[in-house]
This record gives C-alpha cells, sequence and structure tokens, in this order.
C-alpha cells in the first residue's frame, strides 16, 4: 500500500468529530494509517463518527487496523461507521467486524479489560446521541430542501393551472365559434328569416309581451 | 483466455485491476468480479506475508467456472496439511476478521495444496448466472470457529 493509496480527515460536525477514511485501506502498511488516523482523532474534541463514503477498498488486514484504530481512540473516545458504501459493508459483515458499535455476535460486549460495563454503556449512549443530533440536522437540512422543492412545485401548479385557464377560455371561444357558425350557416351570415318574439320585436312591442315579428334577412 | 502474473507487496493494487479485467471477461457481473479480486488479493497477501514475499496468480476459465491458483515458494505454509488453518492455529488462520476467512466467504469453492515448497491455494467462482451471488456473503458451514471468533481482536 503506498501511503497516498488512503486518505484520512477529520471534520468537526454538530460537536462530533467525524473521521473520513477514502480509497484503498490494506493491511500491508496499513500501520501509517493507524498513525494519521490517531492525529486526526486527537485534534478534535468529541465522539468520534468514521465516514466511509469515499472508501473504494478495504481487505481483512485493513479492516483489522480501522478496528483496532476504532477501539483505541485517545482517550478512551467512543467510535462508529457512520457511512459506509454496501461493498465495504457486505465486507466487513463477512469478516464479522460490523464495526457500528454493535457488538459482533456471539462477543462478549467488554473489549477492554478492566473497563466496567457501565463506563462502555455511557460510551455508547453518548455515542448514539451525537448519532441522533447529526442525524437530526441531516433531517432539518431535507426539510429545508422540500420546503424549497415544495414552492416550486406549487409555483408549477400555478402556471399550469393559468395555462389551463387560458386553453379552457380559448376551447370556450372556439366552441361558441363553432356553435355560431353551425347556426348561421356560414360564418359572419345571419339566417334568412327569422321568428322574433315579444321584446326582440322592439321598443313598439314592450307592452306586449305576445308580438310576433318575422324579418326576412338577405343573403350577404 | 487467461492469466498469470506474478506479484510481490508493491503490485498488488495492479493486481487487483488485472483480475477484476480477467473476472469480467469470464463474464462475472462487477460486484462478483469485485470478490474475485477481494479474494485474490488476500491470498496474494498471504502469500507475500507469509510466502517469502513474493507469489504467482494463475487465473483460467474450466468447465463453466473460474478458476484461480496463487502459489507461493513457502516458506510459509511449509508442513502444513493439505488445508492449514482449517480447524488448526496455522500461519494463514481461518477466524472471522482474517483474510482466508473471508476468502471462504467469498468463492464458490476453495482448495490447499502443499506447492513444492511453498503453499497453493486453488479458489473456483462458477460462472452461471446467479449461483454465485446466492452463495456470496455465506460464512463456511459447519466452522469450528463460528463458537469462538472475535478473539485476538
Amino acid at each position: 500500500m503506498t501511503a497516498d493509496s488512503v486518505q484520512v480527515r477529520a471534520v468537526r460536525r454538530n460537536g462530533v468529530c467525524v473521521l473520513q477514511v477514502a480509497g484503498e485501506l490494506e493491511g500491508m502498511g496499513a500501520d501509517a494509517f493507524a498513525e494519521r488516523a490517531d492525529a486526526a482523532v486527537r485534534s478534535l474534541p468529541g465522539p468520534v463518527l468514521v465516514d466511509l463514503t469515499g472508501m473504494t477498498f478495504i481487505d481483512a488486514g485493513g479492516a483489522r487496523v480501522l478496528d483496532a484504530v476504532m477501539r483505541t481512540l485517545p482517550g478512551g473516545r467512543a467510535a462508529s461507521v457512520r457511512a459506509c458504501p454496501p461493498r465495504v459493508r457486505r465486507i466487513l459483515d463477512i469478516l464479522g467486524l460490523p464495526l457500528d458499535g454493535r457488538p459482533p455476535a456471539g462477543n462478549s460486549p467488554v473489549r477492554r479489560s478492566g473497563t466496567p460495563a457501565l463506563v462502555d454503556e455511557v460510551r455508547r449512549a453518548r455515542l448514539h446521541a451525537a448519532e441522533a443530533k447529526l442525524d437530526a440536522s441531516g433531517t432539518l437540512a431535507e426539510l429545508a430542501d422540500t420546503r424549497i422543492r415544495l414552492a416550486g412545485t406549487i409555483e408549477r401548479a400555478g402556471l399550469v393551472r393559468e395555462q389551463g385557464r387560458e386553453t379552457l377560455a380559448r376551447s370556450r371561444a372556439g366552441r361558441e365559434r363553432a356553435f355560431r357558425s353551425r347556426r348561421l350557416g356560414r360564418p359572419g351570415s345571419l339566417p334568412a328569416i327569422q321568428l322574433l318574439t315579444g321584446r326582440q320585436c322592439g321598443p313598439a312591442a314592450e307592452t306586449n309581451p305576445w308580438s310576433l315579428a318575422i324579418v326576412m334577412n338577405p343573403i350577404v | 483466455m487467461a492469466l498469470e502474473e506474478l506479484f510481490d507487496a508493491g503490485t498488488l493494487p495492479e493486481l487487483r485491476r488485472a483480475v477484476v479485467e480477467e473476472a469480467v471477461a469470464a463474464g462475472l457481473a462487477g460486484e462478483r468480479a469485485s470478490d474475485v479480486a477481494l479474494a485474490l488479493h488476500e491470498l496474494a497477501a498471504n502469500a507475500v506475508r507469509h510466502g517469502g514475499g513474493a507469489g504467482r496468480l494463475q487465473m483460467t476459465v474450466i468447465g463453466g467456472a473460474l478458476q484461480c491458483q496463487v502459489s507461493d515458494d513457502g516458506p510459509g505454509a511449509r508442513g502444513q496439511a493439505s488445508a492449514p488453518g482449517l480447524g488448526t492455529a496455522g500461519p494463514w488462520p481461518l477466524r472471522p476478521g482474517h483474510g482466508l476467512w473471508l476468502v471462504t466467504g467469498l468463492a464458490d469453492q476453495v482448495d490447499f495444496a502443499p506447492g513444492q515448497g511453498g503453499s497453493e491455494v486453488t479458489v473456483t467462482f462458477t460462472l452461471q448466472p446467479g449461483t454465485g451471488s446466492e452463495r456470496a456473503g455465506c460464512l463456511p458451514a459447519g466452522s469450528d470457529w463460528t463458537g469462538a471468533g472475535g478473539d485476538g481482536w
């Protein structure tokens, strides 16, 4: 393994130290990785979440070194793998190294000899709280994002409604025109003979609602 | 098609890429090809670590399966029985967290044989679609180590 085949970086996020490990982690030469990871974690306080998003390869030896790094952090800080590509997760699962704070199946939960179980328990609880905090901030960000998208959708819906209204008006006008042209025989022409009743007959017939008039129109 | 490569500690990354290419050419899907690369990487790393710092890899397609042989010139597994590590604490321990454990979890078949002065491991990956991925991820059945796992790390 060359020195730059694995990248290690620690960043502080919501009071949690996120240790980002990316690239290829081979067991051979992983001691240098362990030292760099230790130094990176030492620079930031708080529980440690290990982010393996950028990890492209890990072998059994690399996984064992990563496991050892996580179990022996300075100050006995707790660590857990937070983000892990499915490929890496599968390898860790086959190896029996879940690395996410759970004790591997069939193992004793006590890992450091002489450490009271209660201290371990407190560390684990603190880690879970940190994870929950990180999750909450992620959820808030998602919520804001959803709100922005929703506003966009509402705006689009308004536009669509407006277009719908216009289309409806156009289709109504079209229907009106079609109806008129059907009634008139030819667009713009009047019927040759019209029967007018009551008021239609004109102001003279206002007083007599029973008035009838026949109008002959010239064909235009 | 066949691949034959010599490797040492410095060439393991190239070996992995060559293996993936070969496995894909043999007809294995991307995920399964990565399994082959990881299994052979573990065997090669063991050969480097315990077998004198270098070794040889051969890959061939035989009877619908990809057969891969990793051998070294010792002294690592010299004098071991035909299945070093299987239930015994050999130089290549077969227990959770270790390379050989991973190999048995990834390959469809693993055969150990003492080579000429060194050791020789043959792993087989079936090429029929589906069979490989179904098998993948399973731990060795009936292993003595399932109950005693986790000691030492």
